[in-house]
């Protein structure tokens, strides 16, 4: 299959959810990650995820 | 998420399988289960002495047979690279994810080349390099597939930039 477009690439994700099992809801995934220290070992990963956990706190502290 | 014990097709966050009522297994680095972890824990008990060779190759044989159904639709592991099937017009922006996730095959295929020498020749000794394989794969397909979601994401943001500009213009 090729990876022509934005659906491609969600497929593809989808079905690397479903070889290993993953909960495809990828923010519970990623903060599961990053709790695990499984990501570590990548500068790219580490800014994806405190991008990602920043998100998480901001919009844990704008609810009333 | 399947039970590898029993194959049942359960709902995620279960701590045990709804059909065969067996915990689905969970240990360090995993925070849940998934098929990996649910592998990964069978090796060790398998080492320990706690689990039957039997059971061992029947949860290898049901994760096998969900990279069959990858395969089916993505082709062989290594065939051809994923970023190699990129479009031109994605290449910029998603291959750096599809690198990371064609590593992770890579160890996927060792992985699965280790486990055979268990199943079928026996040796044992493959099972713990077969373990570090498997954690590989899963490090690697989760960050290749997290960088193309955070793409995906940008995409989503700079489009709705383009709409937003659009009705500014008017």
């Amino acid at each position: 299959m090729e990876l022509a477009g934005s659906h491609d690439l969600r497929a593809l994700v989808q079905d690397f959810c479903q070889l290993t099992g993953v909960n495809p809801n990828h923010t519970q995934w990623l903060q599961s990650e990053a709790e695990a220290g499984r990501l570590e070992d990548s500068k790219d990963m580490q800014n994806l995820v405190s991008s990602l956990l920043l998100r998480m706190i901001g919009m844990e502290v704008s609810l009333p | 998420m399947i039970c590898l014990e029993c194959g049942h097709d359960g709902r995620y966050g279960s701590p045990d399988c709804s059909q065969c009522g067996l915990p689905l297994r969970v240990a360090p680095p995993h925070v849940e289960p998934n098929h990996l972890s649910q592998l990964q824990v069978a090796i060790d008990e398998y080492l320990e002495g706690t689990l039957e060779r039997d059971r061992l190759l029947q949860i290898i044989e049901r994760f096998e047979e969900r990279v069959g159904e990858f395969e089916q639709r993505w082709g062989g592991l290594m065939e051809t690279l994923l970023k190699d099937r990129l479009a031109e017009g994605l290449r910029q922006n998603y291959e750096a994810a599809t690198v990371e996730i064609d590593r992770s095959l890579a160890s996927l295929v060792d992985a699965l080349s280790l486990l055979q020498e268990f199943s079928e020749d026996g040796n044992e000794e493959a099972l713990l390099p077969a373990r570090e394989q498997l954690l590989a794969f899963f490090r690697l397909a989760c960050g290749g597939c997290a960088l193309v979601l955070h793409e995906l994401e940008l995409e989503q943001l700079r489009q709705i930039r383009v709409g937003n500009s659009a009705d500014f213009s008017l």
